[in-house]
């Protein structure tokens, strides 16, 4: 209900018939919208970090599972693992700003084993070119997510007895690796890495502390777009929120016309 | 098992780094570069922590308090409503439904729904942010609780029913013995949720419900390290235990 109101508020606003700049139905909001270069990039953009951060989060946490294995859910390494979950993404993205600046944690480090002598020739990773202090602070809270996630499956799905099958047929461990262990895993998480790759599309702390004004995540986008002083630009605010939520909406009923979304209980 | 395995040294020092690079900041004055510990001075941090208007423990108890109330609320909801929901003919339509707002990012949400907020005069109030956190939380307790309805607690119920229970003595006596443990999971992953809350928060409170996050924030923004960092510290403690907790009593008996 919330969300219906929401959205209908917003396809007012953003078609001319609701708010202050309300002066009759018009679609020229939307068509400023999807004729600027802005919001394409902030869509891009968006995909860009999710794609890097989902691939990597994923495949390092495989990695984390296969080594670590039961340890991360009986050892004492599975309370440690709970910790960046307990993190804010905003302290998250404060810790990140803290220590991949220029004046940071690792400048500090570099220049005290002399490998630089003034801040300015560290890069820094915060509000960088390629966002990779977005992307690094984004792989840390996936991984440790997807190891618990993936650990988890591990054990209910009795992967280890998968793993003696496969090998008293004949397989070799890397085979057994490939063709059983890691599509199972895949296979099992696959709707929630997804959901997580939807989290990580809307994110907003993380882009928001550690992002360059252009381009701008699109939550970050959108947000600035309805905190600007020129009433204008409210319209296409909402135009680009709803844009937004469709694309959110159809990502979530293809995945549940795929009977990925919802399990059966 | 530490000489075994040394990767485990580093794995526990990357862990904990968050905890003690935050402490490390909260409790100093300043850090100039190219120093690598932060240097106390003076306690001035510690002063405006318990004074004034940056009083962190007001900010820390309204925190806590809009928390609280979004988990047992959405808590309590949720677990009757999932029950409707795991049962009715369209469920998987309405568990859909339930993602929606769920998946969203909260600031756009957040920024859609203001209007109606203005409306009702919620807006920049206590009482707006936690029925715009209950609006996100719901439905995330609504998913979780499905689930557990459909693990075959209804059969319990209905055998109590058959024995001649009540509808009173059959919550009481078996279905929230039988919940418990989920019931407080619920509540530990909704009060996280709406704990870590920025976005939304930020937006309806207009930056006038001053929360933990709300703070972290605005100290950032005005570049004191120390207080942001203060601030985080209090952040990152209840959900550490409550996840312990959860860890160490609740899933245990799972």
């Amino acid at each position: 209900m919330p969300l219906l109101l929401a959205v209908i508020y917003a396809a007012l606003n953003a078609t001319g018939l609701a708010g202050i700049d309300a002066h009759g139905f018009t679609l020229n909001t939307f068509i400023t919208v999807l004729s600027s270069s802005n919001f394409y990039t902030s869509f891009g953009f968006s995909i860009y970090i999710t794609l890097i951060v989902i691939i990597i989060a994923v495949a390092l946490a495989l990695w984390g599972t296969l080594t670590l294995k039961k340890d991360v859910l009986h050892g004492r390494i599975s309370y440690l693992l709970y910790v960046p979950l307990a993190v804010p993404v905003i302290v998250a993205a404060f810790i990140s700003f803290q220590s991949l600046g220029q004046s940071g944690l690792i400048s500090r480090i570099l220049y005290a084993f002399n490998l630089i002598s003034d801040p300015s020739q560290f890069a820094g990773f915060v509000n960088d070119p390629l966002s990779i202090g977005i992307i690094f602070t984004q792989i840390i809270i996936a991984s440790a997510f997807f190891v618990i996630l993936f650990s988890t499956i591990y054990e209910n799905e009795n992967v280890d007895r998968l793993h003696s099958v496969s090998s008293s047929l004949g397989s070799n461990h890397k085979t057994t690796l490939i063709k059983v262990i890691i599509p199972v895993l895949i296979k099992k998480a696959i709707p929630s890495i997804i959901l997580y790759a939807i989290f990580v599309f809307g994110s907003y702390e993380i882009p928001l502390l550690l992002g360059r004004q252009d381009p701008q995540m699109i939550s970050v986008a959108i947000a600035r777009k309805f905190q600007l002083y020129n009433l204008h630009d409210v319209p296409v605010a909402y135009a680009m929120a709803l844009l937004y939520t469709i694309f959110v909406i159809t990502c979530l009923i293809i995945l549940f016309r795929k009977k990925k979304l919802i399990h059966d209980v | 098992m530490f000489k075994k395995r040394p990767k485990f040294v580093v794995l526990w020092i990357c862990l904990i780094f968050p905890i003690l690079f935050l402490g490390m900041l909260a409790f100093s004055s300043t850090w100039r570069f190219p120093t690598l510990i932060p240097e106390f001075k003076d306690n001035s941090n510690f002063e405006l922590m318990v004074s004034g208007d940056a009083s962190f423990v007001m900010i820390f108890l309204r925190s806590v308090l809009i928390s609280i109330t979004v988990a047992i609320v959405s808590v309590a909801t949720g677990f009757f409503i999932a029950k409707v929901i795991a049962f009715h003919k369209k469920r998987n339509l309405l568990l859909l439904l339930a993602y929606f707002p769920f998946a969203l990012s909260p600031v756009v949400f957040a920024a859609c729904l203001n209007y109606f907020f203005t409306l009702f005069l919620l807006s920049g109030t206590t009482p707006g942010v936690m029925i715009a956190q209950f609006i996100i939380v719901f439905p995330y307790a609504i998913i979780l609780f499905n689930s557990h309805w459909g693990s075959g607690i209804i059969a319990y119920e209905q055998s109590a029913a058959t024995l001649g229970g009540n509808a009173v003595q059959r919550f009481f006596r078996v279905t929230l013995p039988l919940s418990k443990n989920m019931l407080l999971i619920g509540f530990f992953q909704c009060f996280i949720i709406s704990w870590f809350e920025f976005g939304l928060t930020n937006f309806i409170g207009m930056g006038q419900v001053k929360t933990l996050t709300v703070k972290v924030f605005q100290y950032i923004g005005e570049a004191n390290i120390h207080l942001a960092a203060m601030s985080s510290l209090l952040l990152v403690i209840p959900p550490l235990l409550l996840l312990w907790a959860n860890k160490k009593f609740v899933l245990r008996n799972y």
